[in-house]
């Protein structure tokens, strides 16, 4: 081995046993302020196993872009149910079966900005429509599956409160150098619901949707 | 506010609803890096006849041109509702279960 490359490897194994350092200690910092599930992910990334982890899903709908992106699904099938309803003749039913993807990004003050960061919700749906007179009602599922990738794009940073900003290229510097590999993560969840749809004959119609 | 920036205003909020109803050229939006972006991609024949049916699905209004499909610049613009009509229109599944 020459100098040169001497030198490099050895530039290299002190940047990996820094890097390493600087993200045993955000863990622990993390871990005692409550961060249990972001501390577990960067640990299952530096462990680099790459399997999926499932995350739960009651923790996930306490966020409000997981809501967000959740309800702006909900209002799609919504809009299509009002697209709809009107062509049904009386006693007539129509199965609506489809899916909506939605991209979100957390809020930098939640724990799932740095577990997460941007993820994407995707709602299936199986609803059945009838029209009964001057009603319509909507009953159904919906099946919502959240899913990441957990991993780092060069040329993207973080700021992480404590620690200033952290540059993704640390995390790809450990996937390359070390053992550290990115996996997916997903979680899952239903919904229920139950619509109803006054049809005035005189004027606008109403609608109500109740999602559980 | 500024004389110039009243009359900037004026031509946009005139110029803006014109340009909303111009029609553009369909583009796949795929996901990359956590962003929506458009493909550079250009569609084929059979490509657009898909395109064309998930469109027509959702009632979405589209003009056959020049071997190209063309949409309103309102839709296109929306790039969340482009990668669903772009991931359906690859999905055998949905295709074969939504036809109008």
């Amino acid at each position: 081995m020459s100098s040169i490359s001497k030198e490099i490897a050895s530039n290299q194994v002190s940047r990996y046993q820094k890097t390493i350092g600087q993200y045993n200690t955000l863990i622990t910092d993390a871990k005692s302020k409550g961060y249990n599930v972001a501390t577990k992910l960067l640990q299952h990334f530096l462990d680099g196993s790459g399997t999926t982890m499932k995350i739960s899903s009651k923790w996930l709908q306490k966020n409000g872009a997981v809501q967000d992106a959740e309800e702006k699904n909900q209002e799609r099938f919504e809009e299509q149910i009002l697209d709809k309803y009107e062509s049904l003749k009386n006693g007539q039913t129509f199965l609506l079966e489809d899916y909506w993807d939605a991209m979100a990004t957390s809020s930098v003050f939640s724990e799932l900005y740095y577990a997460s960061g941007t993820f994407t919700v995707k709602s299936s749906a199986s609803i059945e429509l009838a029209r009964n007179g001057e009603n319509a009602s909507a009953m159904g599922k919906v099946t919502i599956i959240w899913q990441d990738t957990y991993d780092w794009h060069d040329g993207l940073s973080a700021f992480i409160p404590g620690y200033g900003t952290i540059s993704d290229s640390d995390a790809l510097f450990l996937q390359q150098f070390g053992k550290a590999k990115p996996f997916n993560m997903e979680s899952s969840w239903q919904r229920s619901l139950s619509g109803n749809i006054s049809i005035n004959q005189y004027w606008l119609d109403s609608s109500d949707f109740n999602w559980k | 506010m500024q004389k110039n920036t009243i009359i900037l205003l004026l031509i946009f909020s005139f110029l803006f609803p014109l340009c909303s109803e111009n029609f553009v050229k369909f583009k796949y939006v795929e996901i990359r890096n956590d962003k929506y972006i458009y493909s550079k991609e250009d569609l084929t024949i059979s490509d657009i006849k898909l395109v064309a049916q998930v469109l027509s699905y959702y009632n979405v209004e589209y003009k056959l041109k020049d071997s190209a499909i063309f949409i309103r610049f309102e839709v296109y613009k929306d790039f969340e509702m482009m990668y669903n009509y772009s991931k359906k229109s690859h999905d055998p599944n949905w295709l074969s279960s939504h036809v109008k």
